[in-house]
């Protein structure tokens, strides 16, 4: 699982850079996000926009690490394409996901714009 | 079903042999779907639906067998999707349960996904073997190719 990351002063953007996030590759994106994540991480922007597919364990895993992130963290989501975005609407995780459109707009977001 | 299927594929009920069946599902739908997200959500279809009967019906021993006809139709996709696994609890698929999204659960989407993007589905078991029969909607006049023969029936 390959996963790609920048850091924007204390926002840390993730990037998983293969087309899948499903049940062959969930519990390796876990333990890569876990891994990336540290004490500094004031805010996460997961940026789903080289995924193309998204199955259920893929979106399990996703939920995981906003709940690994914990509450005192921003976890927003940015970049879904439109079979992932049709999965979070299906299962009404939409409404629990700070969702934005791109990464950069995400990242305005946090810069008060 | 009286046409031929566009794909058939019989194969071991194990996470490789699954892989190559949907990826053939993929090259399938990509000679004749020419949106891809529609392809896309036949394939997490199956994908969810083959994840299923490895994960409770065939795993009680390890020479299971799945098979998969699949029709490709104008405004459609039917597929009828077999494995010779244990019967679904109850004799039916799991109802969905009631959604809690703020709970953030991390398991339970499938059959939700499932049911979300089939617009028939259908469940029997046949001499010792489980039968899923699915239906996916394709959007209109952008889903299979206008080439396609529409005589045969299914």
């Amino acid at each position: 699982m390959q996963l790609e990351s920048e850091e924007h002063d204390d926002v840390l953007v993730l990037r998983p850079a293969e087309p899948r996030l499903d049940a062959a590759v969930a519990i390796q994106f876990k333990d890569a996000v876990r891994a990336r994540l540290t004490d500094a991480t004031r805010r996460v922007i997961l940026d789903l926009s080289r995924v193309e597919f998204l199955d259920s364990s893929g979106l399990g895993a996703v939920v995981a690490v906003m709940k690994f992130a914990g509450p005192d963290r921003g976890f927003a989501l940015a970049g879904l394409t439109p079979a992932v975005d049709k999965v979070f609407r299906l299962t009404r995780m939409d409404q629990v996901f700070r969702i934005h459109p791109d990464l950069a707009t995400a990242l305005g977001v946090g810069n008060g714009q | 079903m009286t046409a031929a299927a566009d794909l058939s594929c019989r194969f071991a009920a194990g996470p490789a042999a699954v892989r190559t069946a949907l990826a053939a599902v993929a090259d399938a739908l990509d000679d004749r779907i020419d949106r891809r997200h529609a392809r896309l959500t036949v394939e997490l279809v199956l994908a969810e639906v083959l994840n299923n009967i490895l994960e409770h019906a065939c795993t009680d021993r390890a020479d299971h067998r799945i098979g998969l006809d699949l029709w490709i139709r104008r405004d459609r996709v039917c597929c009828v999707v077999f494995d010779d696994g244990r019967a679904m609890p109850q004799g039916a698929p799991p109802r969905p349960t009631p959604l809690r999204p703020h709970a953030l659960p991390e398991r339970g989407f499938g059959w939700r996904l499932i049911r979300g993007l089939t617009s028939e589905f259908g469940y029997l078991r046949v001499a010792g073997c489980n039968v899923l029969i699915l239906h996916l909607p394709l959007p209109k006049a952008q889903g299979a190719a206008a080439h396609l023969p529409d005589g045969a029936r299914i």
